[in-house]
Formats: C-alpha cells, sequence, structure tokens
C-alpha cells in the first residue's frame, strides 16, 4: 500500500485546514428522515476531500451514532460501529474512562449530555436546578457539519447557505453552533497559534504513512512520527499491520458493504479553561520559590513540558529558547530518563511519552505510537488580558477535536491510561496536571529534581467539561451509501 | 513469607444462583466496609474476588485468595473471623457442612477439598508480605513528609550523600519508622535469582554432558542411552506433526463456521455493560476469564506443558515484579478445571484496555501458547506454531478475551492504591536507607522519592 485514496477522504482526516481562519460546528438533529438522506447525499458532492487543499471554503460532515439511528438505521446495522460511539460518551463506563466526573460529569454539558428522560442513569446526578435549562443533549446531537472560510466574509454567506439547505422543508433543525475564535489569533515566536494559558500548541502531530508527509522525514524522525495509515483511516493497515474492524452494512444475500472504508472516528470535546486559576496556581508558587523572575514561567513550562514560545523542555531544561521553538526532534529516554528535565507526569510527556515507555528505545516508540491521535482543536472565547487581576468569569477553551481509527486504544488510552492515570510511569497520585480532576484538598505535580523532587500542591480544576461526543467522519462514498441505505 | 494461591470451586444449588448473585455484588459494592466477610480486616489477604462460571452440572463458585502463607491457616483463620459471612455464602453451594451446625472441621475440609489451586501461579513481588508492603508505603510517606517540610529546604543545596545521611538519622529518631533500617530481606531465590539459575545450571549441565558422553562413548550404556535418546526425538517430531495438524484443523473449523467472528461479537458486546460495573472504579482492575479447553487430550497434554514451562519461567526469572514484560500484575493465575475449562484470574494496574494491550504487544507469544488450546464462540484467532500470530491479531484477541470474562461479583485489594511499581519502588527506597550502593548511591536513591 503506498498511496490513499485522498478522492474519498474528507479533508479534515489529513488537515486542520490552518489557512481557513474561520470555523463553524454547526449541531442538526433530524426531523425528518427521508429529507435529511437527501440532504446528506447530496451534501456529498460539496464535502471537501483530501485531495487539494481548498482556498476559500471546505465543507465536512461527520455522524453520532444516534444520528444514525434518526436516519433509519436499525440496531442490526449500527452493531459493527465502535462500541464507544455505539455507546456515547456518557455512560457510567465512559465517564470513569474519560474521567467525566465532578465539575467535568455531563450533566451538566451544554450540549452532548444525557438526555432528562431515560438513556443512561448517570453515577452522580446533579440537582436539577443545576442543570442548564438550554442544554443540547445527545440525543439532539445528530449530524455535525463542520464548515470552514478564509475569512468572515466568506464564512457568513457560507453557513447562511448550508444552514437553509438543510433546514429546508424541515429536514433538520439547528440545535447548537460551536464558534472558535478566528485564526490566526496570537501567534507563538514559532507561528503557531497559542492556546489561552499562554503556550504555542500544534507542533507535534503524527504523520500517516502514505500521506506525502512521511516521504519528507527518515531514521530516528520517522521512527518517532509516523504512524500506520489505518491508525487514522479506516480500511488501511493499522500499526499492527492489521485491519482495524470496520463498520459494515448487511448487504443482499449475505454480503458486506464495507461503509468504514477511507472514514474515521471524530472526538468533539468543548473543554473550558479556567485561565486565572492556571495563573494564580504558577504564581503562588513561584512567589514561595524566592525572588527568581523566570520562575512562574519555568513552574509553567514544568507542568506542560514545554515553554510558553513552545520550545521543549527536553531540549532546553534550563530557559526558553525561540530558535527551538517548533522542535520536534527529541526523546526522553537519553536526554531525560528521570524527568529531571520534562517532568515524567507533564501534559506533553503523558500525552505522548515518545521512547520512554519500554526499555529499548526503538521498540518504546513503536508501542507508542499504536496510541497517537492526530489533534484538530482550535480555541474559544476571548483571551484573558495579561494583566488581569480577576477572572472575568467568562468563559473560554479549547473546542479540543481529534481523529483515530480506534477510539478505545488511541483517544480514550491517551486520555485513560497515559493523562489521568495516578500510576503513569511510577507516579503514585497524581493527573496531568491540565486535564486531571484533583481531589478538594488540591492536586499534586511531582517536579523532578537534584538532589530532591518538588511537589507542588494546591493545583486546582483547570480544566472542565463543558460537552462532548463521537462522531464518524465517512468516506465520501461512504456517506452515500449511509443515505441510502434502508 | 511465602504467598498462596487458592481457588476454591464449588457447585451452586439448583435456584440459588440469583441470591447469591446478588448477596455477592451487595457485599461487593462496599467491600472496605463490610464486616460480615470481612475481607479488608484480614492482615494476610492482598487479593480476593468471587465469580460464577458454567460448569458442565450447573454453575460453580470461584473463591479466589491470594494470601500469605498457606491456605488451610487461613481458612481457618476466616471461619474463626467471619463465620456468618462464609456461611451466609456457601450455604448457596451443594453438601456445605454449615459452621452453624457446628461441625467446624467438617466445614474447613469441604473447602480445602474444594480448592484446586492454581496450574500456574504468578506473584509479581514473592516474598513480600500485605504488613511489609503496608509498612513501607507508610515509610515512603514519612520519608517524603520529612523532605518537605520548610525547615529542611536548605537540604535542597545539599549534596545527595548529605541528603541521605539527614533521612537516616531522621528515621533513627522517629520509633514509629525506625524498625526500616533493620534488614528484611526477601526469600534467596527472589534476591539472587541468579545464583540460584547458575545452581541450577551446574547439575543440569553435568547431566547434559555425561548423557551425551554416554551417546559417543563406547560402553554397556551406549544403546540404551542411544534408545532413548531416539524415542525423545521421535515423540517431539511426532508431536510437532500433531500440533500442525491440530491447528490446520482449527482453520478448517473456522473456515466452515456458519457466521464470521465479528458478527458474533457484534452482537455479544450489547451485554459489556454488565462486565464494566465496577471495571475501572480505581486504579487497579480484576479480570475473571474463562474458556473451553479443544476437544481432545493432545490439547490438555500442550496446555499443561505450556503452563509448567510458564511457571519454571515465573520462578526464575531473574526480573521480578514482570510477566513476560508486563509490569502491572500484582498476582494472576491459570487453573484448569475438573470439567476441562482454563480459569484465568488476574489483579491488575490500569485499565482493561492497557492490560490487553500489553498481552498483544509484550508477550503475545507466551499467551497464544496458552490461549490457543482454548475456544469460545469468538474462536481463538489462527496460529501456527503454538506461539505465532494468534494473539498478534490484536481486534479478535481482544474480542475473545472481552467474550470469555466472567463478571466479578465481588472483589477485594487490600492495596488499591499502590502498583506494582509503586511497591517495588517503596521496597527500593527501604532498602536504600540502610545500603543506598544497592540502588545505584545516594542520588538514584533519592531520585526514588
Ligand atoms: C484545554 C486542554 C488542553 C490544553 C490547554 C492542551 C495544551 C497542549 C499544549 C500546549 C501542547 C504542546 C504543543 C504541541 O506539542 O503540539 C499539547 C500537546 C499535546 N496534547 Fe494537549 N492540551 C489540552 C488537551 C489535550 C487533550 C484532551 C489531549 C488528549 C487526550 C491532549 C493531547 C495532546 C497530545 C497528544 C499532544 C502532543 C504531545 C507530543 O506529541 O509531544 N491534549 N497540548
Amino acid at each position: 500500500m503506498s498511496t490513499i485514496e485522498r478522492a474519498d477522504i474528507q479533508g479534515f482526516v489529513l488537515s486542520g485546514y490552518a489557512a481557513m481562519h474561520e470555523a463553524r460546528y454547526v449541531f442538526l438533529e433530524v426531523a425528518d428522515p427521508a429529507g435529511a438522506r437527501r440532504w446528506l447525499g447530496e451534501l456529498a458532492s460539496r464535502v471537501t476531500t483530501a485531495i487539494a487543499p481548498e482556498r476559500v471554503r471546505c465543507i465536512n460532515v461527520a455522524l453520532t451514532c444516534r444520528g444514525l439511528a434518526a436516519l433509519g438505521l436499525g440496531e442490526a446495522q449500527l452493531s459493527t460501529f465502535a462500541p464507544p460511539f455505539q455507546e456515547g460518551m456518557t455512560t457510567p463506563y465512559r465517564r470513569r474512562v474519560l474521567g467525566d466526573v465532578g465539575p467535568s460529569a455531563p450533566d451538566t454539558w451544554a450540549w452532548g449530555g444525557p438526555s432528562a428522560s431515560g438513556g443512561t442513569v448517570p453515577e452522580d446526578r446533579v440537582p436539577e436546578d443545576r442543570v442548564p435549562e438550554d442544554r443540547v443533549p445527545e440525543d439532539r446531537v445528530h449530524v455535525l457539519l463542520l464548515l470552514f472560510a478564509r475569512d468572515l466574509d466568506a464564512m457568513e454567506p457560507l453557513l447562511e447557505a448550508e444552514l437553509s439547505l438543510a433546514t429546508a422543508d424541515g429536514a433538520f433543525r439547528h440545535v447548537h453552533t460551536l464558534r472558535p475564535e478566528p485564526l490566526p489569533g496570537r501567534l507563538s515566536v514559532g507561528k503557531f497559534g497559542v492556546e489561552h494559558f499562554g503556550f504555542a500548541d500544534g507542533m507535534s502531530q503524527p504523520v500517516i504513512r502514505g500521506s506525502g508527509q512521511d516521504g519528507k522525514l527518515a531514521g530516528e524522525e520517522a521512527r518517532r512520527h509516523v504512524a500506520a495509515t489505518g491508525e487514522f483511516v479506516l480500511g488501511y493497515p493499522n500499526g499492527y499491520g492489521e485491519l482495524t474492524p470496520s463498520p459494515w452494512l448487511p448487504g443482499p444475500d449475505g454480503t458486506k458493504i464495507d461503509v468504514g472504508r477511507n472514514g474515521t472516528y471524530l472526538v468533539v470535546r468543548q473543554l473550558k479553561q479556567d485561565v486565572h486559576g492556571f495563573r494564580e496556581l504558577v504564581r503562588a508558587h513561584a512567589g514561595a520559590a524566592g525572588s527568581d523572575p523566570d520562575a512562574e514561567a519555568r513552574l509553567a513550562a514544568k507542568l506542560v513540558g514545554r515553554w510558553y514560545s513552545g520550545a521543549p523542555l527536553a531540549r532546553t531544561p534550563h530557559r526558553d529558547d525561540a530558535d527551538l521553538a517548533t522542535d520536534n526532534a527529541f526523546g526522553y529516554a537519553e536526554v531525560d530518563p528521570y524527568g529531571e528535565r520534562c517532568p515524567i507526569g507533564a501534559h506533553i510527556r503523558r500525552a505522548n511519552p515518545r521512547d520512554s515507555i519500554a526499555p529499548e528505545r526503538a521498540r518504546a516508540l513503536e508501542l507508542t505510537n499504536l496510541h497517537r491521535i492526530l489533534r484538530r482543536g482550535r480555541v474559544y472565547g476571548p483571551e484573558l488580558p495579561d494583566d488581569a487581576t480577576d477572572d472575568d468569569l467568562v468563559e473560554r477553551g479549547l473546542i479540543f477535536m481529534c481523529i483515530s481509527a480506534n477510539l478505545e486504544r488511541q483517544f480514550e488510552f491517551v486520555q485513560q491510561t497515559w493523562c489521568n492515570n495516578p500510576k503513569f510511569s511510577n507516579l503514585y497520585e497524581e493527573q496531568d496536571p491540565l486535564l486531571g480532576t484533583p481531589p478538594p484538598e488540591g492536586g499534586l505535580f511531582t517536579v523532578q529534581g537534584s538532589p530532591i523532587a518538588t511537589r507542588v500542591r494546591g493545583l486546582t480544576n483547570f480544566v472542565t467539561v463543558r460537552g462532548g461526543a463521537y462522531f464518524f467522519l465517512p468516506g465520501v462514498r461512504a456517506l452515500l451509501t449511509l443515505t441510502t441505505a434502508t | 513469607m511465602p504467598q498462596s494461591p487458592f481457588t476454591i470451586l464449588t457447585p451452586v444449588l439448583e435456584e440459588h444462583e440469583a441470591a447469591l448473585t446478588e448477596l455477592l455484588r451487595g457485599i461487593g459494592d462496599k467491600v472496605m466496609e463490610d464486616r460480615e466477610l470481612g475481607l479488608s480486616t484480614l492482615d494476610r489477604l492482598h487479593y480476593a474476588s468471587f465469580s460464577i462460571v458454567r460448569g458442565d452440572d450447573g454453575p460453580l463458585l470461584v473463591f479466589e485468595g491470594n494470601i500469605d502463607g498457606s491456605t488451610a491457616a487461613f481458612l481457618e483463620h476466616l471461619l474463626g473471623t467471619s463465620p456468618d459471612g462464609v456461611d451466609a455464602v456457601y450455604r448457596h453451594c451443594a453438601d456445605y457442612p454449615a459452621l452453624a451446625d457446628g461441625d467446624r472441621d467438617a466445614t474447613l475440609s469441604y473447602l480445602l477439598s474444594s480448592d484446586i489451586g492454581a496450574d500456574t501461579f504468578f506473584v509479581a513481588w514473592p516474598g513480600q508480605s500485605l504488613d511489609m508492603i503496608r509498612r513501607e508505603e507508610l515509610l515512603r510517606r514519612w520519608i517524603q513528609d520529612f523532605l518537605d517540610r520548610p525547615e529542611q529546604a536548605a537540604l535542597r543545596q545539599e549534596d545527595p550523600v548529605e541528603v541521605h545521611r539527614a533521612v537516616v538519622k531522621a528515621v533513627r529518631d522517629d520509633p514509629s519508622v525506625r524498625w526500616a533500617l533493620e534488614a528484611e530481606p526477601l526469600p534467596f531465590h527472589v534476591r539472587r535469582p541468579r545464583t540460584v539459575l547458575a545452581l541450577l545450571a551446574v547439575p543440569a549441565l553435568a547431566g547434559l554432558v555425561s548423557v551425551v558422553v554416554a551417546a559417543v562413548r563406547p560402553g554397556p550404556a551406549r544403546r540404551p542411552v542411544r534408545l532413548v535418546l531416539g524415542a525423545l526425538g521421535v515423540a517431539a517430531a511426532g508431536a510437532v506433526v500433531r500440533l500442525r495438524a491440530a491447528e490446520r484443523a482449527d482453520d478448517q473449523h473456522e473456515a466452515s463456521r456458519p457466521t464470521d467472528w465479528e458478527t458474533v461479537y457484534a452482537a455479544w458486546s450489547k451485554n459489556l455493560g454488565q462486565f464494566r460495573h465496577r471495571e475501572d472504579t480505581k486504579g487497579q482492575n480484576h479480570l475473571s476469564s474463562i474458556a473451553d479447553v479443544k476437544p481432545g487430550l493432545f490439547r490438555l497434554l500442550t496446555l499443561r506443558s505450556v503452563l509448567a514451562a510458564i511457571r519454571a519461567v515465573a520462578t526464575l526469572s531473574t526480573v521480578r515484579g514482570q510477566l513476560g514484560g508486563i509490569t502491572s500484575i500484582h498476582f494472576a493465575r491459570w487453573v484448569i478445571t475438573p470439567d476441562r475449562r482454563l480459569i484465568f484470574l488476574s489483579n491488575f494496574d490500569g485499565s482493561w484496555e492497557n492490560y490487553l494491550g500489553d498481552f498483544v504487544d509484550l508477550a503475545a507469544r507466551g499467551l497464544t501458547a496458552v490461549w490457543t488450546n482454548t475456544h469460545n464462540d469468538v474462536g481463538f484467532p489462527h496460529t501456527t506454531w503454538l506461539i505465532e500470530q494468534g494473539a498478534r491479531d490484536e481486534a479478535r484477541f481482544k474480542a475473545f478475551a472481552r467474550y470469555g470474562m466472567v463478571p466479578t461479583l465481588l472483589w477485594y485489594s487490600a492495596y488499591p492504591q499502590l502498583s506494582v511499581a509503586n511497591i517495588s519502588n517503596n521496597r527500593a527506597i527501604r532498602e536504600g536507607l540502610r545500603l543506598p550502593e544497592s540502588v545505584g548511591g545516594p542520588e538514584f536513591w533519592l531520585r526514588r522519592l
């Protein structure tokens, strides 16, 4: 297998559309199944594929399992989709896997939470009065229309046109729209966008074998970043050299119609960030450390694993270095086995431990690369001014999106076994400093150091989940099949 | 103190399964507070579980224990501390002589005679008693708290040797942790695996050499030795031929199955919820699973040999705390039931997805050699030469494993907050307090804190 079928793959799989400064994520609920199918069938011809980058606008589309059911697919037809996709994000089990507890429990989500009637019985039910009135429950989240445009002038007509087509003749009800901040937003020295805590984001992504970009890497770099096509697109060999089970519909005479090929799964999570709280923690601890003017930036970098500019601690442990802002050519095993540069529990070291999870480095990279995700997030909400002394209580955060062909082995694994796991890599009782849900008395973060480690206590809940769902991002042919299947 | 496994297998009375299930789930939901069975009060119990599996003649109750010392001593103690709890559970089992009836010996021998032990038993840290594990965790916390005290801030500018010295002094000065400075070694074979290997290798090599010499050198022994060697060779070749035939038969069986495995699994996966009832509620998990041994004597013999081989490797391993490279298992066992089923029980750190992923990534061959001799409706993936392929078929192997799972109705862990790595790290902290060189010197010792 040397090439991938770009004409059949939705563009979002291979590109985050950085040139598209505006994005709208539109949630639709099926109102009239026949009309909805007709619209989806027509949309298939407008969907942006991975053939060539668009210059003005891009359209992609994804569906939830409830959406497929609302279009008329029966239980038997849905049973071959990945279990997490079928079950949705809010079952008691998935809450535990994803760490969606306490303030992140789905009951208060703005969208994607359990519906008031029936559905799953949450373990930690929230009193009725805390459930927001206008929230969009998961049984109304059916189709996600991903719209991208070069600028606002191009976005406005696109959004209007697509919405009116979708809702024409009552095919869909428009239930919610997510509106990320326009790119480029604030840029770091390395020209990558900056997320709300102030860090450059997006430098490290896996490279898909066969995407054309993999040819640019060789040797150690290729081993580190290139992942099998089937890790991100169904129908191609995955990291084990096998085909990940792909959904199919029963065809005539016992045949199977593969609807997975060139499709993949898309995770969407609205992650609210407590920027003020994050700055407070850093300030409090840096203040305690004495008069070092860089102490704040240093502690912040320790939590993330990169400096504000993006420069990795594994490369430059003592000071930020703009020249290394986009550097991604590093490992941990050789230069930093004990976490004295980049702490073992830092966000990026948990989210991708690179060569550090097995005694032999090349093998460790192979193992790590069975758990990679393609991140496609965009920032939402206005930034908190650097000189703000109080929390302005405005919601801001990251519309986290990621693509993986195997939700359990990739996205959920990263979230559960690496980020949220208190026992990650010989640690005792701390979670990802950004993503974890700390206990009421405050969370712990260990900064390994010589001669002794420093334990930072009092971490609060910096990131809270406000909405989420699993989507299927079908190939173009499969989209047509799904809209005609009965 | 050595650790031992028990696997008590007793037939559940007809029509009692639902009541027993409910009882066990009820206790399991509050296992730490429960005083009826009182598992959390037993100071020799590392892990325990109850589950119900299918037997030829109806459901069987499985009571798994991972304990310090002998099973007899443990059960005797349990009957003393929790007579009502034991009766409450086992009155649902056939022919159970209740304690309430007064014949304690009869009850004890009922349980003991139903214990089928383990064909292969794995312990991450042989010799480490529950008491030691708990104390060494307290010690680790004590030392960390000491180092974190504001008045010790000056230590951060010190040389590691000085820091170590300061900690040792503080430990010696506090009667609550002073015990840590006394030696409390693990068993010889755990501390000195290489020595044991060398000691075993000498007679084994000597035996091998004398056999070879006898077969080569003219003398009265030559003929019989050659005959025996020849017979062994023929038997080995026969076994290989037989194995490949069995594997081809499996392939044929697979090709002719009416519904493919993905369909079988997809239909079944709706039941996953009941297995996950308590999965991932803490940092550790329990796995109970069962599979039928494939028909015929050959598969049973193969399975027994493989389990014996794994037992030997696990016992003589020079690297503790791991099984085939998997570092998250505290206690695990395989046991073959009298009605030819293979039960696997494991107490491990982290999630199911991580655990099964480790199986595939790190220990595929060994696990293939075990489970290829068994089957269920999903079926074990295509295998060649006993160890090749098999578990490497990630998706199918995981489906096979999920399908074979039995809900654990009650599970107890004495230290859910400690991982295998934590326990070994605590051990090294303790050892390094007395002998820093044993962990690479004070600098490396401090890295563990
Ligand atoms: C609001 C929440 C989050 C913030 C602020 C955040 C921030 C960051 C930053 C600043 C980086 C470094 C930039 C880079 O290496 O590209 C990064 C990397 C990364 N993050 Fe996050 N992140 C968030 C949520 C998540 C979540 C939910 C996941 C997955 C479960 C995740 C997975 C990753 C991965 C895989 C990397 C790349 C690590 C590497 O390859 O070295 N992040 N994140």
